[in-house]
């Protein structure tokens, strides 16, 4: 059983998270502050925590700070405030992913999904094959050409699958739509064409939970695209 | 402890009134000493003053130097007298027919003795010759004539008897009446001879030549003066009969003046004082044996004779008076137990050395029981009084004046001083300080004269009896009255000099410096006032009017002409410069410097108003542009706030509509209603979202990160974003891409939302099946490279408003309201293009919409890596 461990202030967003992963299987704990968090957090076995920033008593970013002294459990900050600043203070303190409210649901399951299968699975996968790729949860086997994304298999059409790989190869590098074009059909690309554009939108609305927020396939507006280089 | 910085008032004056006690006791001790230290005595006609040395032993006055001081001072009275006496005297007696050898006594003082003429004369007539004096007449002859008379007794003139008769009338009423009166016995003496019979002018020398035949030269002739002859001499002959040549007698008549002199003034000294050196007017005592003209002579005011007593015995009778002197002048040996020795007996002798031939010796003594009242009583006694008291009078008066100036450094040190509450210091200035320095330092010089002047009529009205004056007990206590007063006034002067200097308005507060600011203020004001010809022409003229009559006046009046020149350039360099200065300031203003400020202190006239103008310009901008930056500051934190309130509750709608949406509602209806209100609460997340961003975009609260991007790239990527989103609505797109990247620099993120904005607001409200156009091209805009990037389409609806009026806030087509846009959309692509240092234009032509961004190009030489 999977103890995920709720908490934000208002108690109709808690209560529609249960819903939704109690759907999914999973078993919610809720606190309303940061106290009662940490409290929970310290009398059950909690596999993943979903916390707001603005709480009384103790906000969401100083709990994180006092959690993270001494678990590494998944950590999702659930916020208002969507600004750059935040999500980059957010991430920065210890958590593993930052949703801004009002989020999707669906999304936010995903994310959850997302966050368990690495902390629980993927921790012990081994990649001593050469053809195996991986950045982060985006792991290619290039002698089965099979792709996953934090385990789950995803299918990709040949020709997004030889750009997911280039990129993957050549991890933090930049590549304009031209550079992918000529590396991919092997012939000069032509001027103006959006075929590259296309298929890379493709492969991010099936390897990213929020093709809009891209955890791997970055677009460099201007300049191309990347996969971002994981620690 | 921390050491005072303030004295009190009391404390201040007390401290001042000691110091003035110290200073005016010092003066009262000095004036003291002083005065009783100079003992001034009288001895034989001369008054002298002789001071005691401080660094006496207190009880030996007859080892001190006042001692020797009087001594030898008494020593060369002494001396004097004697040699007088030898002179004058024989064996003791004044003797008026001693006979005086006239060119031995008028040479006694020269060493090397030469044989000249000489004729012996009696001491009386030569001193009532000298008493009388000397009359002598004129002649004119030659050299030649002369030399014949003195040495035969006649010349070629006294063949003349009877012409030269007639001269006698020449010669002098006085003279005819002495040479009457003269106990001549013959009446032929030979000077008289020469007066009557030579000639007593040129005129009639050459008269009386001519009568004779003779032509002599002009400058042959000499003019002598012959002695009229009121004493013969001890051998009743004529001085003229003496010599045989007119050099001797020149010489004879030369000797006479001096010696009848010299020993008129000896005798009237011999007159006066041959008392004085008497054993009982005096304790000095002595015994002078001298050669005088071959004999032995013995001047003393003691009973000894040298003739039957030997050197010793006298000595010894000498040294029981106490202090004693035994000089030998021949080989200048001295015995003494005082504290002469032989060089200063030789000294003291000097003048006289003459006079101490072979065989000369001197025995002096002072006794020391002082029987007598003279010099050395009077020193003995001056000595007596002070000495025992000198060292510490001394002491004191060092003590007193150090204190006295240790007090008046610390009082110079605290003056002026005043506490303030926090515990420092300020300078306090007093009424007395606010008199005009030059008025003051008048006043305190004048008072300082005053009181001088006071000291110097004291001076007069006491100078008759000076000398008791200064001896008297009340005199030093005087002198320290003067001087407390003194003391006062300069004080008084000094202490509100050093206020002045100390709180600066020692030239801030001079005459000399307002009147020349208030001459300048004065000029400044005329200038500023005037009207702009007048400021104009009237310095010009001036200046023309000066340099004409300056240049008229030789070089330094061309030189001054020139200085003015230079002045007037420097200026009008300096009026410029301030001008300069405000342009440029201006300029900077413009270009949205607004805290600059032109520093118009300097300035005069015109510039300075024109500065100060530009200066409240500037502030008047700085105060509406800072005012409005805060107002949409705040408003964009308002509306931050707001949208992340809005955004909590939002959640939750968002989420248990998603929830409803997942139940299995059978319900039409319902299902309708759920969908409804699906779309709106997404709306209201993206209306938040976008309310938040243009807030922020318009308050400026944005940092942008710019880099190199290629254009084409940008919205080829966008297109494939789009690409589904446009075949839903059959959107064609028509791109026309350079050959070649164009680069621009903007940050990335946000040109792709103005991008996204601009490709959303397609989908929203193009016709469907109608083809969108996108073009990039490179353009020349005032000499810059710019890439351009146009998109065109054909609206859905009609546009009914201005093109301008769809970047306003909130303002969409009025009919397509009702669909999914905030309305924000262009306003935000306006204003993050225009961030980014772009242009953004909208263009309406009927259904056609046509947005223009402009971005100036990058470096095109730049690869990225």
């Amino acid at each position: 059983m999977t103890n995920i461990l709720v908490c934000d202030d208002d108690r109709e967003i808690v209560e529609a998270i249960e819903i939704y992963l109690v759907q999914e299987g999973y078993c919610v704990i809720k606190a309303y502050d940061g106290e009662q968090a940490i409290a929970a957090l310290k009398k059950n076995d909690i596999q993943l925590l979903i916390i707001d920033v603005m709480m009384p008593k103790l906000d969401g970013i100083h709990a994180t700070l006092k959690i993270r002294e001494y678990s590494s459990i998944p950590i999702i900050i659930l916020s208002a405030k969507s600004e750059d600043a935040d999500k980059i203070l957010g991430l920065n303190i210890g958590a593993d992913d930052y949703v801004t409210k009002p989020f999707n649901p669906l999304e936010l399951v995903a994310r959850v999904k997302s966050q368990l299968r690495r902390y629980t699975k993927l921790g012990n996968l081994n990649a001593e094959n050469n053809a195996i790729f991986k950045a982060g949860g985006l792991v290619i086997n290039d002698e089965t050409k099979e792709v996953t994304v934090d385990g789950e298999p995803v299918k990709l059409t040949p020709i997004e699958y030889n750009i997911l790989l280039l990129l993957v190869k050549n991890q933090g590098r930049v590549f304009s739509i031209s550079q992918i074009y000529e590396s991919i059909w092997e012939e000069e690309a032509i001027g103006a064409d959006n075929t590259v554009a296309v298929h890379i939108r493709h492969i991010r609305e099936k390897i990213e939970i929020n093709p809009k927020e891209p955890r791997y396939l970055k677009v460099v507006w201007g300049v191309g695209y990347k996969i971002e280089k994981q620690a | 402890m921390k050491p005072k910085k303030v004295m009190g008032k009391t404390k201040r004056g007390f401290w001042l009134i000691v110091r003035r006690v110290f200073a005016s006791a010092a003066a009262v001790i000095f004036v003291a000493l002083s005065c009783n230290s100079t003992v001034t005595v009288e001895s034989d006609g001369r008054v002298y003053s002789q001071t005691i040395s401080p660094l006496e032993k207190k009880d030996s006055f007859e080892n001190s130097t006042i001692f020797t001081d009087i001594l030898r001072e008494e020593i060369r009275g002494v001396t004097r007298m004697a040699v007088i006496r030898s002179q004058l005297e024989t064996d003791g007696e004044y003797d008026g027919k001693k006979k005086i050898d006239i060119a031995g006594y008028a040479h006694r003082q020269e060493n090397l003795v030469e044989t000249r003429v000489t004729a012996p004369f009696y001491l009386d007539d030569l001193i009532k010759w000298g008493n009388f004096g000397f009359v002598t007449e004129t002649v004119y002859a030659t050299e030649d004539e002369l030399n014949s008379y003195f040495a035969n007794g006649t010349s070629v003139f006294s063949m003349q008897n009877e012409l030269s008769a007639g001269n006698w009338k020449k010669q002098s009423e006085e003279t005819r009446i002495m040479i009457k009166s003269l106990a001549v016995g013959d009446g032929e003496s030979l000077s008289l001879r020469m007066i009557e019979e030579l000639p007593s002018s040129e005129e009639e020398y050459f008269r009386m030549a001519e009568e004779l035949g003779k032509y002599v030269g002009d400058s042959e002739i000499i003019r002598l003066n012959v002695l009229v002859p009121r004493y013969l001499s001890a051998e009743g002959m004529d001085l003229a009969e003496y010599a045989s040549s007119l050099e001797e007698y020149v010489s004879l008549r030369e000797d006479l003046k001096t010696t009848s002199q010299e020993l008129f003034y000896n005798f009237s000294e011999y007159s006066e004082n041959r008392d004085f050196y008497t054993a009982d007017a005096t304790n000095l005592r002595y015994c002078y044996q001298m050669n005088v003209d071959g004999e032995m002579h013995c001047f003393t005011n003691v009973d000894v004779d040298p003739h039957g007593q030997d050197v010793g015995e006298i000595t010894r009778q000498f040294s029981e008076y106490g202090k004693y002197i035994y000089y030998n002048a021949d080989r200048a040996e001295i015995e003494t137990n005082t504290r002469m020795n032989a060089d200063q007996m030789k000294q003291e002798l000097g003048y006289y050395q003459y006079a101490f031939g072979d065989n000369s010796r001197l025995w002096l003594a002072v006794d020391t029981s002082y029987p007598a009242a003279d010099s050395f009583y009077q020193a003995r006694d001056a000595f007596n009084r002070l000495m025992p008291y000198y060292g510490y009078l001394a002491a004191s008066f060092v003590l007193l004046t150090a204190l006295s100036l240790f007090l008046f450094v610390w009082l110079t040190r605290y003056e002026g001083r005043e506490a303030t509450e926090e515990g420092g210091y300020r300078i306090a200035l007093r009424r007395a300080d606010r008199i005009l320095t030059e008025p003051f330092v008048l006043l305190g010089l004048l008072l300082t004269g005053a009181v001088a002047g006071g000291g110097y009529l004291g001076y007069v009205f006491c100078a008759d009896n000076w000398d008791d004056v200064i001896h008297t007990l009340w005199f030093p206590f005087a002198a320290g009255a003067v001087v407390f007063l003194a003391d006062y006034v300069l004080m008084f002067f000094y202490l509100s000099a050093v206020r002045r200097s100390k709180a600066h308005t020692l030239w801030k507060n001079s005459l000399t410096r307002l009147a020349a600011l208030r001459i300048r203020a004065c000029v400044l004001s005329l200038y500023d006032n005037s009207h702009i010809l007048a400021r104009t022409l009237v310095p010009f003229l001036l200046l023309l009017a000066a340099n004409l009559v300056l240049g008229g006046c030789g070089v330094p009046g061309i030189l001054v002409a020139a200085a003015l020149d230079v002045i007037a350039i420097l200026l009008l360099y300096r009026e410029k410069r301030a001008l300069q200065e405000i342009l440029e300031c201006t300029r900077k203003i413009g270009r949205g410097d607004f805290e600059l400020k032109i520093n118009a202190e300097k300035m005069h006239g015109e510039n300075r108003e024109l500065a100060d103008a530009v200066n409240g310009l500037g502030d008047g901008i700085q105060y509406a542009v800072e005012k409005s930056m805060k107002d949409e500051r705040l408003k964009a934190d308002l509306i931050t706030n707001v949208s992340h309130d809005i955004k909590t509750p939002l959640t939750s709608i968002i989420n248990f509509v998603n929830l409803l949406k997942r139940e299995k509602i059978e319900d039409e209806r319902v299902r309708n209603y759920i969908g409804v209100l699906d779309a709106k609460s997404q709306r209201l997340k993206q209306l938040t979202d976008d309310l938040v961003e243009a807030s922020k975009i318009t308050s400026g609260n944005i940092s942008l990160q710019m880099e190199r991007l290629n254009l084409s790239e940008l919205v080829q990527q966008t297109c494939g974003e789009f690409s589904d989103k446009f075949r839903e609505k059959c959107l064609e797109t028509v791109l026309n891409l350079p050959e070649t990247p164009l680069y621009i620099e903007a940050d990335s993120r946000r040109i792709w939302r103005v991008v996204e904005n601009l490709f959303s607001n397609v989908y929203k409200y193009a016709l469907e099946g109608t083809r969108v156009y996108l073009e990039i091209r490179e353009e020349r805009k005032d000499g810059q490279k710019c890439a351009v990037f146009s998109l065109k389409n054909i609206s859905a609806q009609a546009l009914n408003i201005r093109a301008e009026e769809l970047t306003e806030r909130f303002i969409r087509g009025d009919i397509s309201r009702s669909t999914e846009g905030s309305g924000l959309g262009l306003s935000i692509a306006k204003s993050l293009t225009e961030l980014q240092k772009g242009k953004f234009e909208i263009y309406l032509d009927g259904d056609l919409f046509k947005v223009l961004i402009t971005f100036p190009c990058a470096d095109q030489h730049f690869e990225r890596e």
